[in-house]
């Protein structure tokens, strides 16, 4: 209590009188409060985005190498699977150099440094059901070594064996999410999922596994490779190999062999092999680019707001000359001034940031955080309104406060009491 | 108590400089009152500055006491003006949408060294411009005598060594004039410095010595016997 008479006493000292309850003053407030509460909603996007995007890396392994098919005859490399697809059988040379999913046995068995290879082949499907709202799902066809090489953690049951692979067993895997959205809260292995007409056994219930870029974790179900390639009428052309090295393994040394191994029946090298570290430093760069990018935006947002608090003060500094006049005829110093004039700018900035603070918790509750559901890319982000968001804008705020008041007041400040008064 | 010292004083930069006060020598002892006399534009109020603390000298030493004003700091100043010095002006000055009551209390909000309660302070010093029943209306709701009898009370609150009065009753009626000028004259008569400026000639003639102030020169310090 004996603080807060000694700061109010000082503030009083000042010869602060409050800030004049005018439109002028309404608007400027009103100025800041968008200002603060579009910086406050900017901070809470950028940190969830840093946030996210730094978790899409998260416990990802630099020892995951990736093989994928380049394009052919200047197609993507989406449509030149197509291509191929249809052409299978011709006599092309070309298409002979692909890769293609029995690659992955002869990695595995060619190369001492690696621990398991899988082929990966996608496509999506939808599951007209009435209670299931997200219906789109991934299925993914791969071998019976995915488990090992994206140390799969299950909820319940387990992978397929190399031998269910190898006779074409129809069976699958499914991602909780994927469980919990088809059949809900009821038992799932043993169950059969319904896909291309045929009728898949569920076998195990997938908790989380490696983080990767290159597969989605969310709503998939896994099918040995063989059983995805008769269920869909998919030519043997993976969309990637994954393989895993070795613990301790050189990993360009792995890449060369990898090359070795694969260009030994091939006159063309058609494929590109690369591991994650390149992804992982490229995402870093990202959350750092929108984390700078959204921090200048709110700057400028900050700024315009600091030139109308600057506005109001410096107008209220030549309304009042005369006062400033009286006031250093009295005794004010030219601190006393300087710190009336800049406390007044504090409170504006304060009841403008406090509105904005709350204004800013809208946002965040109203437009981000309705986001995943409305836009893919933000699919699983959660927006928050957090303390963090809230401290970078009153620090912010109140730099601003101080520099935007501080030219006005010292100008107030330098003012000569004799001249202050003829005005 | 106050000594000027050859002080010029001059405004704008060369070659449109104005010179307001050429050369002014003058002191002036405790208890004196003294009326500053002479046309608009000679230089009075800019000497009642000058010796006030409110504007720098261009050139010159000006003293109160022992202590050189032209050397000292912003702060020191400050804290000149507002332990040693009351100011009445002709246009009051008062700070309009505060009470009297505030008015009054802002030389208070500076001081370093009140003797006794600050509400007691103003209280006494309202009540001795008889404006005790007007202590809560707001400054521009005033009369003119009324403003000036606050003018008055926020000069005197901090009991002031000097009061320098610059026209204080240009903006009167004669009835109010009379008032005013018998509060300061009051003020002297307690021992206190008393300097004052006017046109008016039977009023400078009141005081036992009277400078007459032309073209920023002294041309007169004397008695007002032998003034003409």
């Amino acid at each position: 209590m004996t603080v807060l008479r000694k700061i109010l006493f000082k503030i009083k000292k000042t010869g602060f009188r409050g800030v004049p309850l005018n439109f002028r003053t309404l608007s400027t407030v009103a100025g800041i409060v968008l200002g603060v509460a579009a910086l406050t909603a900017s901070f809470n996007f950028s940190e969830t985005a840093r946030k996210e995007i730094l978790k899409s890396i998260e416990g990802m392994t630099n020892d995951l190498v990736f093989i994928r098919n380049l394009s052919i005859s200047g197609k993507s490399s989406k449509k030149a699977k197509e291509s191929v697809s249809e052409s299978f059988h011709d006599e092309d040379s070309r298409i002979k150099n692909l890769i293609t999913g029995k690659n992955a046995e002869l990695l595995t068995e060619s190369i001492n440094e690696l621990d398991g290879a899988s082929p990966v082949i996608k496509d999506t499907f939808t599951i007209m059901l009435p209670h299931v709202k997200r219906n789109r799902f991934s299925l993914l066809g791969v071998n019976s070594e995915f488990s090992n090489i994206f140390r799969i953690r299950f909820f319940k049951g387990r992978f397929f064996y190399p031998y269910e692979e190898l006779s074409n067993k129809r069976l699958c895997i499914i991602s909780k999410d994927t469980a919990l959205e088809i059949f809900g809260r009821e038992k799932v292995i043993g169950k059969y999922l319904s896909l291309y007409d045929t009728e898949l056994k569920i076998i195990g219930i997938i908790d989380d596994f490696e983080n990767t870029p290159f597969i989605d974790k969310t709503n998939i179900v896994i099918t040995p490779y063989s059983t995805f390639i008769n269920l869909t009428g998919k030519s043997d052309i993976p969309h990637f190999l994954v393989t895993r090295l070795k613990k301790d393994s050189d990993n360009t040394l792995a890449i060369a062999k990898i090359e070795t191994v694969l260009m030994r029946n091939r006159n063309e090298k058609l494929f590109k092999i690369w591991d994650q570290n390149h992804y992982i430093e490229k995402r870093k760069q990202m959350a750092r680019t929108v984390e700078w990018l959204v921090t200048s935006i709110s700057f400028l947002i900050l700024f315009v707001a600091s030139i109308s608090c600057s506005n109001i003060m410096i107008l209220s500094v030549n309304q009042r000359t005369q006062e400033i006049g009286i006031r250093r005829a009295v005794g004010a110093t030219k601190i006393d001034i300087l710190g009336m004039f800049l406390f007044e700018g504090f409170i504006l900035m304060t009841a403008g940031g406090l509105l904005g603070i709350i204004g800013g918790f809208f946002l965040t509750s109203e437009i981000l955080k309705p986001l995943p559901t409305l836009i893919s890319s933000y699919k699983g982000w959660q927006f928050d309104f957090t303390a963090f968001s809230v401290i970078r804008t009153l620090g912010v705020l109140f730099l601003i406060a101080f520099i935007s008041s501080l030219i006005p007041a010292w100008h107030a400040a330098k003012l000569d009491p004799a001249q202050a008064l003829r005005q | 108590m106050i000594t000027l010292k050859n002080i010029h004083k001059t405004f704008g930069k060369k070659p449109y400089e104005v010179h307001a006060i050429r050369g002014a020598d003058l002191n002036i002892e405790k208890g004196e009152a003294v009326a500053i006399f002479g046309p608009s534009g000679s230089g009075k109020t800019t000497l009642l500055e000058i010796i006030g603390v409110l504007s720098k000298i261009t050139i010159g030493e000006y003293f109160i006491g022992n202590e050189n004003v032209s050397l000292m700091k912003d702060s020191k100043k400050a804290y000149l003006r507002n332990s040693r010095f009351g100011f009445v002006f002709q246009t009051f000055n008062l700070i309009p949408d505060m009470t009297v009551y505030h008015n009054v209390e802002v030389p208070l909000q500076y001081s370093k060294d009140i003797k006794g309660k600050k509400k007691d302070l103003i209280k006494a010093a309202i009540e001795s411009v008889s404006l005790s029943h007007k202590c809560w209306q707001v400054a521009n709701k005033l009369s003119g005598g009324e403003k000036q009898r606050a003018s008055i009370a926020r000069a005197i609150v901090l009991e002031p060594d000097i009061i320098l009065a610059d026209e204080p009753t240009g903006n009167l009626d004669s009835e109010n004039g009379k008032i005013v000028i018998d509060l300061l004259m009051d003020f002297w008569k307690r021992g206190k410095t008393l300097i004052l400026i006017t046109h008016n000639e039977s009023l400078a003639k009141k005081f036992p010595r009277i400078l007459k102030i032309f073209d920023g020169k002294i041309t007169y310090d004397g008695p007002p016997e032998n003034f003409i």
